[in-house]
Formats: structure tokens, C-alpha cells, sequence
């Protein structure tokens, strides 16, 4: 049950347009009863619910210029996008995967299936995306994404920065393509950073083949080593960190396909500094896929003990699973 | 029973219908979604992009895609943030051709302060809906974006985060936030006399 402190102002927002839950409303109702101040507060959030109602109301109602100039464009040889985009199954798988519940949701959007991927950040922001092929790309603020020929390909081009979490094929490498170099691998984690002339790889788990764009030169990089191409020359590989560490920006990314919850639950203690105990072998075989960002050990440990039907229990720095 | 075209008293048709339509390359069809969604796709790709003329460009581009990929469109789902999340990623893809321009610009002109409206400016915009406006334009990106899905585009939090590519519990954290610094700032035009 909610506490009266710890109304914010997202709750009021909803319990003024009525989607507020009946504990919601309890806890909205004794929060105002209790201070003049939440009742004027309340009533300035109300007010702005108002005033971008009619901001609103504004927008809808400018005029469209018609079909004529989109279907013109479309008829045009060579006119409309250069590029094709996100196929949107991939960007609901990429969207739920943000939220964590994979195995937990199904999509609602319309769709285009089939369709090249390409994803852009702003200056600031990230985001995540899985590829059809399972592969999960972190992708850095100010950067772009795009999936070049088909999905079988396993072929991109980056501009930026992004952390790829490469879903193992061991007959088909994934590539990633950029202006300075290209990295060829068959089922790590990396992340690779393209600036204007410098291109750097740096590789948590697995091996990157590293060349540069004339394909001169190339190098392997293994897991907690770093290298990179600077003015065409691809540097060799020096260790940094122990494999396993990710670069800040990342924050913590866990991505789990088929993952037995042992070794799902050993991720979770790696990342979180926690114990995580399981008391029954059956449970522990179970499988598990999702792939979670920024969500707090408590949160992702709830939803894996939600898909393999176990329960949680949380104590300090340890959670216990059983069946 | 379709009704006959042309009658006023006809209500207007919903979604999964036009999207149909749509795909069976039902020229009216676009013409009503265009009519339903223009304005808010301009909306969010001018805050998005950060000019009208790019907006518009990007609003056409969005639905020459509608028109484009008719035939695979699947009427279930919110259109509306479907066609926002297009506009978005065209909007930044325009942004970032932007910026990488203005810095080669910048490179060979002087530095500018940010420009600050006048007393002038701020006596014309007393009105809350005029200074609500120039709030949100204040507000870090991705407040003012959460705050612009919700309040004008009145979107779900499921919506906003689709759109936006983040969890639902961010956009409630980002609304919570832009929420608390509008009406700070604006809390003298809030409350009532």
C-alpha cells in the first residue's frame, strides 16, 4: 500500500484524468485530506492538465495539406526515403526488451515486417534494440544504426557509439560495418565507438576480429582487451580490465535467451554484488529470456522468478528462489 | 451496412476501417488519417526537429511510409504513436544531419549567446497556455518530450514509452519530474486569484 509521502506528481496527473486505481485513490484522497499545500498542489497540476488539453486541441485541429502532395512524392521515381526503416516486430521486440518482460508480453503495434532496420539517437539519448537474430545493440546517445542487407546477413553499420550483445551463430559472423573499420564476431559483447577518425573497440567477452576499412590490416581482440583504428592503422589489442566489466554509459544490461535461471541468477550476482540462492534443482534448469536495462536487481529477479512460475524472497543482499 | 459517400450524418470511420481501406490503396483513406493526425505529427516532429519546415517535411515523409507500406499494416495497436515513433526517428535523423552542419558552420563563425526573450516578449505571453508554451521549451529533452506525448498528444504511458523507446516506469519519472518544475515555474499563473 502507498504511503501519503509518496504521492509525485505522475500519480496526481493520472488520478485527474480518472486512471488512477482504487489504492491510488485511497492514497490521493488521505494525502489531501492531510495538508493545504497537496490541495494547492493538486489544483496547479489540474490546471496544467487543462492548459495542455488545449494545447492540444490547438494541434489536432491544424489542417492537413492533403494526400495529393504525399501521393505525388509517392509516385515520384526516386523521390521518398533513401533508406528503409525499423521493421516494427523488431522495434516491439526492441521496446519490450527495454522494459524487461520478453517472455511476458506480446506485441500490440501495427507492423511492417521485413524490413531493414534503422534506429537513430538523439543528443541525449539511448537506446535498445534486438535484432532478429537475438542480438541486443545498446545504443549511445548521438549515434545510428542501421541493419544492411537482409536479417540473415547479420550485417550493420554504425555511426556513434553501441554495445552489441551478440547472439551466438557460429556459422554466420555478425559484422558491423563503420567508415574507419569493420569488426567481424560470432557471439560476444563489445562496444565500438566510431568518431571522425578514430574507431574504438573495446570487447567484454568473447573475440572481435578488428580491420580497418581498406582491409589492410586486421587484429583479434580478446574479452577485457581494448584496440581501435586511428588514421587507417588498426592499434593492437592492450588488456584494460578484467572481461566482464561494461563502460559506464552502458549501465547495467543483462540479456538472457534460453539462460538456465543458474546461470541467469550467477549474471545477477555479478552485476548486483548479491547473493542469489536457488533451493531447488528443477527450478534452476528452467529457462529463461528477456533482456533488462537499468532495472534494479529486485525488479529483474521478479520477473524471472514470474517466468519459470517460482517465488521470490528478498532479504538483504540475497534473494532466495524456490518453487 | 457501408454508409453512402458523401453524407454528413455519417459517422466517421475508425481506425481498422481506414487502415483496411487503406491497404486496398483507398486514396480517401489517407486523405481522413492525414486530416485525423496531421497536425499532432507536425507538433511532435517540430519539437523533435526543432523547425517548422523540417517538421512538415517530416510529417509528409511519414505518411508518404503510411502510403508506402499499405498493404502491411495491421489495424491493431495505437496508430497514432506509430506514426509519432516515425516521425521521431525522421525527425532525429534531420536533426543530426543538422547539427553536423552547424558545427562545420560554427567552426568558421563566432559564438552566440542564447537568445533570451525580452520584457517585450514575456508581457505578450501572460496567458498560461502562451507561458505553458515557452515552459516546455525550457524543459530538458526528454521531460519536455514525455510531457508533449502526454499533455498534448494525451498518449498512455505504454504509448509515450513505445514512442520513445523507454520503459513505462521512465516516462512516469520524467513526467513526475516535468511536472514538478512547471508548476514551480509557472505556479503564479496556476493558482487561482
Amino acid at each position: 500500500m502507498s504511503s501519503a509521502n509518496e504521492v509525485n506528481d505522475a500519480l496526481i496527473e493520472r488520478t485527474i484524468r480518472g486512471d488512477a486505481t482504487s489504492e491510488e485513490l485511497e492514497t490521493i484522497e488521505a494525502w489531501l485530506a492531510a495538508d493545504s499545500a497537496h490541495r494547492r498542489r493538486y489544483r496547479r497540476i489540474e490546471r496544467l492538465v487543462e492548459a495542455g488539453r488545449e494545447l492540444g486541441e490547438r494541434i489536432e485541429s491544424v489542417a492537413s495539406p492533403g494526400a495529393a502532395a504525399v501521393l505525388a512524392a509517392a509516385h515520384r521515381p526516386g523521390r521518398g526515403p533513401g533508406r528503409r526503416w525499423l521493421p516494427w516486430g523488431i522495434a516491439a521486440a526492441a521496446l519490450l526488451a527495454l522494459v524487461g518482460s520478453l517472455a511476458l508480453r506480446g506485441g500490440e503495434d501495427p507492423r511492417i515486417p521485413d524490413e531493414p532496420l534503422s534506429v537513430a539517437t538523439g543528443e541525449d539519448e539511448t537506446a535498445t534494440v534486438e535484432l532478429e537474430d537475438g542480438t541486443v545493440v545498446r545504443l549511445g546517445s548521438d549515434s545510428r544504426l542501421d541493419v544492411v542487407g537482409s536479417a540473415d546477413a547479420r550485417e550493420t553499420r554504425l555511426e556513434g557509439r553501441a554495445y552489441f550483445n551478440v547472439a551466438a551463430r557460429p556459422d554466420v559472423p555478425f559484422r558491423v560495418r563503420s567508415s574507419l573499420g569493420d569488426a567481424r564476431v560470432l557471439g560476444t559483447r563489445f562496444e565500438l565507438s566510431v568518431g571522425d577518425r578514430q574507431l574504438r573497440l573495446f570487447v567484454v567477452e568473447g573475440r572481435v576480429g578488428l580491420s580497418a576499412a581498406d582491409g589492410r590490416e586486421s587484429v583479434e581482440v580478446a574479452g577485457g582487451e581494448l584496440s581501435g583504428v586511428v588514421d587507417g592503422a588498426v592499434l593492437p589489442p592492450r588488456r584494460v580490465v578484467g572481461p566482464d566489466s561494461l563502460p559506464d554509459w552502458i549501465g547495467t544490461m543483462l540479456v538472457f535467451r534460453s539462460t538456465a535461471l543458474s546461470e541467469a541468477a550467477r549474471e545477477l550476482e555479478r552485476a548486483y554484488g548479491i547473493r542469489v540462492t536457488i533451493t531447488d534443482s528443477d527450478v534452476a534448469r528452467r529457462t529463461v529470456t528477456g533482456t533488462f536495462v537499468n532495472r534494479g536487481a529486485e525488479d529483474v529477479m521478479r520477473a524471472l522468478c514470474s517466468i519459470v512460475d517460482a517465488s521470490c524472497r528478498f532479504r538483504p543482499e540475497e534473494i532466495v528462489v524456490s518453487e | 451496412m457501408t454508409a453512402p459517400e458523401g453524407d454528413p450524418t455519417a459517422p466517421e470511420p475508425d481506425q481498422e476501417v481506414l487502415l483496411r481501406r487503406l491497404a486496398a490503396d483507398d486514396e480517401d483513406a489517407l486523405e481522413l488519417l492525414m486530416a485525423r493526425h496531421w497536425g499532432p505529427v507536425v507538433d511532435y516532429a517540430e519539437r523533435v526537429a526543432g523547425s517548422g519546415a523540417a517538421a512538415e517535411d517530416v510529417a509528409q515523409r511519414t505518411f508518404l511510409r503510411l502510403w508506402q507500406h499499405r498493404d502491411r499494416w495491421t489495424p491493431d495497436g495505437s496508430l497514432r504513436g506509430l506514426l509519432l515513433r516515425m516521425a521521431r526517428n525522421l525527425a532525429i535523423s534531420h536533426q543530426r544531419k543538422e547539427r553536423s552542419r552547424a558545427r562545420a558552420r560554427e567552426r568558421a563563425a563566432p559564438t552566440r549567446d542564447a537568445r533570451v526573450p525580452g520584457p517585450a516578449e514575456r508581457l505578450e505571453a501572460t496567458e498560461l497556455g502562451e507561458e505553458l508554451e515557452r515552459a516546455i521549451q525550457r524543459l530538458p529533452e526528454r521531460r519536455r518530450e514525455t510531457f508533449v506525448l502526454r499533455f498534448l498528444h494525451d498518449l498512455s504511458y505504454r504509448e509515450i514509452g513505445d514512442v520513445m523507446g523507454v520503459a513505462e516506469q521512465t516516462v512516469a519519472n520524467q513526467l513526475s519530474r516535468a511536472l514538478k518544475t512547471l508548476r514551480r515555474e509557472l505556479g503564479h499563473l496556476l493558482d487561482p486569484w
